[in-house]
């Protein structure tokens, strides 16, 4: 095998990597407002007008007792922050796939970031848990996000950490 | 700066990485002795109905402790200092694969019609009454992804991530492989 098959061979995985990263990322970039889009208008079809439609199950959330006071709003919007977080730094990520950034000090902040946010949001829910004890949907998924955050910020400085010693042997004469 | 200079900082790294995934090891076998002994406390009801959702419930609980097993796997993996090796890209691949297979079962245990309690027949004593308690489980919408059918398709889409972000690595692997053959 010489020099050209391989850096074919290298262009080649590289360009897939950065098809199936390009695609991703449009998939999340347009496919997340389309969802909420969608969801609120079913929730409104459902709610308001009482048509029923296959297998959306979430009737009204006036249905779901939550609390009368300001606290779940408050709740939804730091809530809604922490997800716009997510939302940027996911897209960015897979950006830096998309542009052939693998595994670079970048990525790993992206992930470690990611990571982060899983934290918060265990953080935010655990404290409205305290704040909301009859609402049901504060606290939903609490260890889970817990679990995710601190698998993530371990596989971030994992990969940190190999790509440290990596440098280093380049580095060796 | 000299390779003697470097091989230390990069022994020290390494070991820093051994020693940090032997306790995520540990406390990810912690978790899955949990989930061993969680599968004791799932007790067959008679009726047909509760025995075919018990079945699902087994099942998936089966699936979250091959999981955990899996990832001590993993860690052990990291442990022995095989961060980017093949046996390790396929570790990652088979904990997605079983995300989604644990996705798969919860979904068929939310679509599973809920059993309906009967009404009592006849009058109860006075001072007696019945009380029945319904447990209710929400995501909020947003990490959620449910498409308002009350099943959580985060699992799933976690599962297929992982697979993705392997399948990355593991391209990533090949390329820099590549790469160090070049002559």
């Amino acid at each position: 095998m010489n020099t050209n098959e391989i850096s074919q061979k290298n262009n080649s995985r590289m360009s897939r990597i950065q098809k199936v990263s390009k695609c991703l990322r449009l998939v999340l970039q347009y496919g997340i407002p389309l969802w909420v889009i969608v969801d609120l208008g079913c929730s409104v079809l459902a709610a308001d007008y009482g048509i029923k439609m296959p297998f959306f199950q979430r009737q009204s959330s006036a249905a779901h007792a939550h609390d009368t006071s300001m606290m779940f709003p408050i709740y939804g919007a730091l809530l809604l922050i922490v997800f716009l977080f997510w939302y940027r730094a996911i897209l960015k990520l897979f950006g830096f796939f998309e542009k052939g950034v693998l595994f670079t000090v970048e990525t790993v902040h992206c992930i470690q970031i990611l990571g982060g946010i899983y934290i918060a949001r265990f953080f935010l829910a655990l404290v409205f848990k305290f704040l909301l004890p009859n609402d049901d949907w504060v606290g939903a998924g609490l260890h889970d996000n817990l679990f995710i955050g601190f698998f993530m910020i371990f596989i971030g400085w994992l990969l940190d950490e190999a790509r440290k010693i990596r440098e280093e042997q380049e580095l060796t004469v | 700066m000299n390779a003697n200079e470097i091989t230390p900082k990069a022994n020290v790294r390494l070991y820093r990485i051994k020693i940090a995934s032997r306790i995520a090891k540990w406390n990810v076998f912690v978790f899955f002795l949990f989930a061993v002994c969680f599968l004791f406390f799932l007790i067959p009801s008679s009726a047909l109905h509760f025995k075919l959702l018990w079945f699902l419930s087994f099942i998936y609980q089966i699936v979250l402790c091959v999981w955990y097993w899996k990832l001590a796997q993993l860690f052990r993996l990291y442990e022995r200092g095989q961060i980017f090796a093949a046996e390790t890209i396929r570790s990652i691949k088979k904990l997605g694969l079983i995300c989604v297979v644990g996705a798969i079962f919860k979904s068929a245990i939310h679509f599973f019609p809920k059993p309906q309690f009967p009404s009592p027949q006849t009058s109860l004593p006075p001072g007696v009454t019945i009380t029945t308690t319904t447990f209710h489980t929400f995501q909020i919408g947003f990490f959620s992804f449910d498409f308002g059918t009350g099943v959580d398709f985060g699992l799933i889409l976690t599962g297929i991530g992982i697979v993705l972000i392997a399948w990355i690595m593991d391209e990533g692997r090949k390329i820099q492989e590549e790469q160090e053959l070049t002559v």
